[in-house]
């Protein structure tokens, strides 16, 4: 399970460099838990492409007191080559590699919690 | 689906899971296998990609694909010589086993293949074998630039191998002649670990005519050739009478020499001359 627990802290992809022809295209499932009930508050999805080696956010911070549970995510390459794909952490400016490798074209990524 | 992350390839079979070099915590580019999974590789940026292919073909084998599997199964009846795999990713291994009733050999550098798919061996003078249904050999794959080959890493032969009965095998300096019949051949066997090849002979009621000279030779098997001189001590019957005798490589050489340890001529005889080779010596 991948957790994101303050008001600074994201999930990002990005790639080793820009796209030939497709960007690569995710989705993220995630559910949001209170920090002091424990209750879970919502559950979302979210989704999006790549912006060749320009972070984009897959799932965002969570609010004030709330943890933002992982549940799911996938990376899948559309692109007609290689792609170097990097999932990591945004922790106030601070880059955590998460998951680091090359998909080739038509492979997958995915996360399950 | 095991909570974490994992690969699929483009047929939806997982790719792998692992991603972190633990050692050096740098991550890596992940080698591919069809229909693999992953059996991770703790410390290592290589997945341990859990994949097979059963090749069955016989005679040269140029620019094998493999489809990128760990384990080649060679499932050939007769010889077998590989002579290059399709070209892997930096590091990437594989491991090519015998499983079937045909031996087989591995060539090294050899042009019936694209530069990029060739095998590099240890030896280099002749092939690389692995004996019928039990050698074992592994490459990795190293992608420098202008040389990149598939490197032998590990290699078992397995057990000797048996060399083929062919009476140019057997030859006799100066004016003297040396007559080895099939039936005469009991042993002329072989066994390649890293550049020492060791021979063994065991041949009987041999035939030594024309001007008795010196030395016997007995070629060196398959091909390879001595990388430095070498000398054992053996034994042998000359005309039914027991001699010690010495066994000889020369660098470069394509035979190996055998003479009494006396250093007279051999005597003329017929089938009755019995010869013992046991002798170790780095080929090149």
């Amino acid at each position: 399970m991948i957790i994101l627990d303050a008001t600074n802290k994201s999930l990002e992809v990005l790639l080793g460099g820009a796209i030939t022809t497709n960007q690569l295209i995710w989705t993220a499932s995630y559910v949001d838990v209170s920090q002091s009930t424990f209750a879970a508050s919502a559950a979302s999805e979210a989704d999006g492409v790549t912006n060749n080696t320009t972070a984009v956010t897959m799932v965002a911070a969570p609010a004030a007191s709330v943890s933002r549970q992982i549940k799911f995510l996938s990376v899948h390459n559309a692109d007609t080559v290689a792609a170097t794909v990097t999932i990591r952490i945004n922790n106030g400016g601070t880059f955590r590699t998460v998951w680091k490798a090359t998909l080739q074209t038509l492979e997958t990524l995915q996360f399950v919690a | 689906m095991p909570a974490g992350f994992t690969a699929f390839d483009v047929n939806g079979d997982i790719k792998t899971s692992a991603v972190v070099n633990l050692s050096t915590g740098v991550t890596g580019v992940l080698p591919i296998a069809n229909g693999g999974t992953n059996a991770s590789a703790p410390g290592s940026a290589q997945a341990n990609i859990n994949s097979q292919i059963s090749i069955t073909t016989t005679g040269n084998i140029d620019d094998l694909d493999f489809g990128n599997a760990s384990l080649i199964r060679m499932n050939n009846s007769g010889l077998s010589t590989i002579r290059g795999l399709l070209a892997g990713t930096n590091g990437q291994r594989v491991t090519i086993i015998s499983v079937g009733g045909g031996q087989v050999d591995l060539a090294h550098e050899n042009t019936g293949s694209l530069a990029s798919n060739r095998l590099h061996n240890f030896a280099t003078s002749a092939n690389t074998s692995l004996a019928a249904g039990c050698g074992v050999a592994t490459y990795q794959y190293d992608g420098t630039a202008l040389q990149a080959r598939w490197k032998l890493i590990e290699h078992f032969q397995g057990d000797f191998i048996d060399v083929a009965y062919s009476a140019g095998n057997f030859t006799a300096g100066g004016s003297m002649t040396w007559t080895v019949d099939a039936g005469d051949q009991i042993t002329y066997a072989y066994y390649l670990s890293g550049r020492i090849l060791t021979v063994v002979t065991y041949l009987d009621t041999t035939s030594i005519g024309g001007t008795p000279a010196l030395q016997l030779f007995i070629a060196i098997p398959v091909g390879f050739t001595a990388s430095r001189k070498f000398q054992n001590v053996s034994t042998l019957f000359d005309n039914g009478v027991f001699a010690l005798a010495y066994v000889r490589v020369s660098v470069s050489g394509t035979t190996i020499e055998i003479g009494r340890g006396d250093t007279t001529n051999l005597t003329a005889s017929t089938n009755n001359t019995y010869i013992r080779v046991l002798i170790a010596f780095s080929v090149n």
